[in-house]
Order: structure tokens, then C-alpha cells, then sequence
């Protein structure tokens, strides 16, 4: 059929004229699911003119102009800004803004050590949400993509930097809303360059090291760090690197005044893997936050703080507050702020069976206790969990977790070690009637959570086979 | 230590046995360095000893990772 006449590596008419249309991305996993409800236990700001219905998915993201009639316009350009540095960074420490991927890191010392550089410096938008089930960063860029660029804009004016590059998954489903606000801002802020690179999908490419790696041209892999990314980052330029969430706190805080500190965003997870994101404020009540969402825990297991997170007991979430590093117990962490309530009767140590899992296929294998630890964790403590224990598994998990924390290039094993720890802190009854081989019948009740619910609930029978 | 470059060859372990010890998994674990004369040779044997070059000396821990 194919006419040997014809140029042999130019494409046949038809599909030249069809990339003008760009095709649709690769189905990805990110795309699959529905995206977040919105709910608020203060006036919100941050979803101030999207959460319209509380339980209902916050509206698209506005335009430029309906934007700024709402929060007001950033830091402007000129001589001036570098001069209000001095003015950003104590904004941001007032406020006491910390990173909101998880790590908690504030934000004025990373400004104040990106401005110590002399060199230019590169502003990162990391909004790579690698944890699954968070869904806080997807509702900020699909809803208010311009309030994120904003708090970047503000970073890059007052360090005088000029490029802004936002990372985000491969796929992503806020992509065509970042495309366009990042279009809009391309010429309303033209003193500066936007950038959206993407990241591929898998856990730790949203890790910080992982991110400046993918940009200067290497895989998103995490690498042991010899100088700071604030000094030496994306092609060895001083990087000011934060997540989505943090330039959008930034924003409000410049744009809103000092009454909107402490606001934050919380993924609260029900049973079905259904989400609502919660905008609330530091110091509430967490079971408040949980109301939003509309769900009442009354003794289930929950999960906080993402799946790399810790297990909380009941007594303990009923009087725990949201607040920037602990839950009033220094091991349950706030990390990216989700709470996942598992169902009535779920047995706690199947379902971290099934997260740990999930976790040690993430590794990116280049850490030996990683690499080998987490495989090795993984597979005991699914014996564990269908009650098939080795005589000496306890034994080894109890000598293998030290052996996980603190040694890799990033800290995903020590996510892995929290929450197994956590398990033997909140369940540790549970856990005891596992290792003595009883039988538990909660593996028939389990939740239906992205990314391990494949796996639970395969079909249509609710069996658990052992991996 | 350089956890991507380490290839848990074990090499450090042979060379400063008082020193080092290997996890179930043959990665080295390190301890922080004495300061005496003997244990400083021992560690800089260990940073020699590797094929990789994932093992440095250095004078304090690293500040904690970012």
C-alpha cells in the first residue's frame, strides 16, 4: 500500500496536519481520578472564589482579571523589588510559612539562603504531588493556579531572579490549567519567563533532589546532596525550590495581610478513596477538619499525614490540632496534611501491608537499604498480615528498621519506617494476634485508596491474596 | 557517605572492622569516628578502601538533609 515514491521520513500529509492539535497525553494514573471535593472550616482565602459549594469540586481556575479582583496583584517589577527582599522574608517568617510538601522546612530561610547567592538565582514551583492520595496541589493549580504564580512571582522579583519553571507530573490533570494561566502571566508579568517541565510519574520525583536533577538535564532520581539547592540547584544555579502550596500561602500573605496566617490545605481521604480538600487554619481541631469533609471517624483507623505518614490512634486524633510538625506526638507528623479514615473494621495491618508495598516499588533503587530493605520489610510484613508469619519476622523488622532511617540519598524509607512503626504504636494488640497467627477477618473490609486499591479489592469476590 | 554511589562491595567493613559494621544487606553502617589517633587512621583506611569512592572523612556530620 505504501507508495515506495514516497519520502521516506517525512509523515503522510494527514498526520502533519493533525500535530497542530496536540494529541492527548498518555493515560496516566493522576488523570483516573475524579478530582477533589472543596470544604473550609474558616472564610477561605486560599479557595477564596472557587469554593462555592462545600462537598463540591472548586470551580475552574478564573482568569487573570477575575483573579486579581480577588487577591490583588503581586509584587510589582522594576528597581524597587529587590530592595523589598528584606520586607518578603520577614513577611514570610510573621506569617511563619513552611514548606507544605511535607518536609516543613521554612520558607524565609530558604529565601534568605537563595539571596545570599550572588549568582542569579531560578525559582522551582514543585507541584509533582507524588503522594497519591493527596489531592491539595491538584485542587490549588486546577482552581487557583494564578494565586501559586503569584507567590513565585513575588520569590523571583524580590530575589531578582527571572525564570520560573513549574515541575509537574506527566499527565497531570492540572496541566491545561497551568498551561494557561502560565500563557496569561507570559505577558502580563513579561519581565519574567515561565517554564512548565514535566515530571514523571512516580513517587520520588517530586523529591527535592529528584526535581533539580530532572531539571539539569538527568533522570528525576534523588542524589546525595553535597551542596545546597539553594546555592547550587538547576544547572548549578542558586534555586529557590518550594512546593505549589507554599508559593500560594506566600501570595495570600502578601496579597491578604497578616489575619490570613497560618492558613493551610489538608487532603482528608473517606473509606471509597473519595477526597475532599480542606482549607483550614493552624491550630484547629483535626476531627473539625474531618467535619468539613463530612466524615466522623468514631474509631476507625486513620491515617495522617500521607501514605509515607503514621497511623493515629482515636484518643489521639480526638484531641490532635493541626499544627506545622507534630499532632501533639512527635512520631504522627503533619507532612502534606492528609488524613485517611480507613473503613469500620479494616484491618490496619493489611492495609499498611498493602502501602508499604506500594512504597518499596517506588524506591529508585539506587540506595542499598532502600533497594533491598524495603523489598525485604515489604514482603515480612505481608506474611504479617495474612497471619503467616516466619518465626522470626518480628525479629527482623524489629532489627531492620534502624537499619532503613536516615540512610539513602532522600528520606523515602523513612517514610516506609514511620508508618510501620506506627502500626506497632496504635495497633500494637493487633499486630501481636498477626505474628501469633490468629486469623482476621477485618481484611475483608478494606478501603478503596488510589494506587493500593487494585490490589485490595480486586474482584468480585473481596479476597486477599497474599503477595 | 554517598548512598547512590555505594555498591555495598564491603570493602570499608574488611578494612575498619572496628569501625564498621554491614547490615543484613552487606551496606555499610557508619558510626561517628572516635577522636583518637588509631581510629582516624582506621577511617581514612575505610574512605581508601572503597572502590567507589562513596565513603568521605569529614571533620563534622552534614547538616541534616534539604
Amino acid at each position: 500500500m505504501t507508495a515506495t515514491d514516497q519520502p521516506f521520513f517525512s509523515l503522510p500529509p494527514e498526520q502533519t496536519s493533525s500535530a497542530a492539535t496536540p494529541a492527548a497525553p498518555p493515560a496516566s494514573p493522576f488523570a483516573a481520578a475524579p478530582l477533589p471535593s472543596v470544604a473550609a472550616t474558616h472564610g477561605p482565602v486560599l479557595l477564596a472564589g472557587v469554593l462555592v459549594q462545600p462537598g463540591q469540586p472548586a470551580l475552574r481556575s478564573p482568569d487573570l482579571g477575575p483573579h486579581r479582583a480577588i487577591h490583588g496583584a503581586p509584587l510589582l517589577a522594576g528597581p524597587r523589588a529587590r530592595r523589598q527582599l528584606d520586607d518578603v522574608v520577614a513577611i514570610a517568617r510573621d506569617h511563619g510559612i513552611r514548606g507544605r510538601g511535607g518536609a516543613n522546612f521554612p520558607f524565609a530561610l530558604k529565601l534568605e539562603a537563595v539571596a545570599r547567592e550572588r549568582r542569579k538565582p531560578i525559582v522551582v514551583i514543585n507541584a509533582a504531588e507524588g503522594e497519591p492520595a493527596s489531592g491539595k496541589d491538584l485542587v490549588l493549580l486546577t482552581s487557583a493556579p494564578h494565586l501559586v504564580l503569584d507567590g513565585a512571582v513575588t520569590s523571583a522579583r524580590a530575589l531578582g531572579a527571572q525564570e520560573i519553571i513549574v515541575w509537574l507530573h506527566h499527565g497531570s490533570p492540572a496541566l491545561p490549567s497551568v498551561r494557561r494561566a502560565v500563557q496569561e502571566r507570559s505577558i502580563a508579568d513579561s519581565d519574567l519567563t515561565f517554564r512548565i517541565a514535566q515530571a514523571p510519574d512516580r513517587f520520588v520525583a517530586g523529591q527535592a533532589t529528584s526535581v533539580m536533577r530532572g531539571l539539569s538535564g538527568g533522570p528525576a532520581l534523588p542524589y546525595t546532596l553535597r551542596e545546597q539547592v539553594s546555592s547550587k540547584g538547576v544547572n548549578g544555579r542558586p534555586t529557590l525550590l518550594s512546593n505549589a502550596e507554599t508559593f500560594a500561602l506566600m501570595a495570600v500573605a502578601v496579597q491578604h495581610g497578616p489575619e490570613t496566617a497560618g492558613q493551610l490545605l489538608t487532603t482528608v481521604m473517606d473509606e471509597r478513596g473519595h477526597r475532599t480538600v480542606v482549607e483550614s487554619r493552624r491550630g484547629t481541631m483535626v476531627t473539625e477538619v474531618l467535619q468539613a469533609a463530612g466524615l466522623d471517624p468514631q474509631g476507625r483507623p486513620v491515617l495522617a499525614g500521607g501514605y509515607a505518614g503514621a497511623w493515629i490512634s482515636a484518643d489521639h486524633l480526638h484531641r490532635a490540632a493541626l499544627d506545622d510538625l507534630v499532632l501533639t506526638n512527635p512520631d504522627v507528623r503533619l507532612g502534606v496534611g492528609l488524613f485517611a479514615v480507613a473503613p469500620v473494621g479494616a484491618c490496619p495491618v493489611a492495609v499498611t501491608s498493602f502501602i508499604v508495598t506500594w512504597l518499596a516499588g517506588q524506591s529508585a533503587g539506587q540506595c542499598g537499604p532502600c533497594t533491598f530493605g524495603l523489598p525485604a520489610t515489604a514482603e515480612a510484613f505481608q506474611r504479617l498480615a495474612v497471619s503467616c508469619a516466619l518465626p522470626d519476622d518480628r525479629d527482623r523488622l524489629v532489627r531492620w528498621l534502624p537499619m532503613l532511617s536516615g540512610r539513602g540519598a532522600c528520606a523515602h524509607p523513612d517514610g516506609v519506617v514511620g508508618l510501620v512503626r506506627s502500626t506497632g504504636e496504635v495497633f500494637a494488640e493487633h499486630l501481636w494476634q498477626h505474628v501469633n497467627g490468629q486469623a482476621c477477618d477485618g481484611l475483608a473490609a478494606m478501603p478503596v485508596w488510589p494506587r493500593i486499591a487494585q490490589r485490595s479489592v480486586g474482584g468480585a469476590a473481596q479476597t486477599v491474596v497474599p503477595l | 557517605m554517598d548512598w547512590v554511589a555505594c555498591d555495598g562491595h564491603g570493602l570499608c567493613a574488611l578494612a575498619a572492622p572496628e569501625l564498621i559494621d554491614l547490615d543484613d544487606w552487606g551496606y555499610p553502617i557508619l558510626v561517628p569516628i572516635p577522636d583518637d589517633k588509631r581510629s582516624q587512621a582506621l577511617a581514612r583506611s575505610a574512605v581508601e578502601a572503597c572502590p567507589v569512592m562513596a565513603l568521605r572523612l569529614e571533620k563534622d556530620p552534614q547538616p541534616a538533609r534539604r
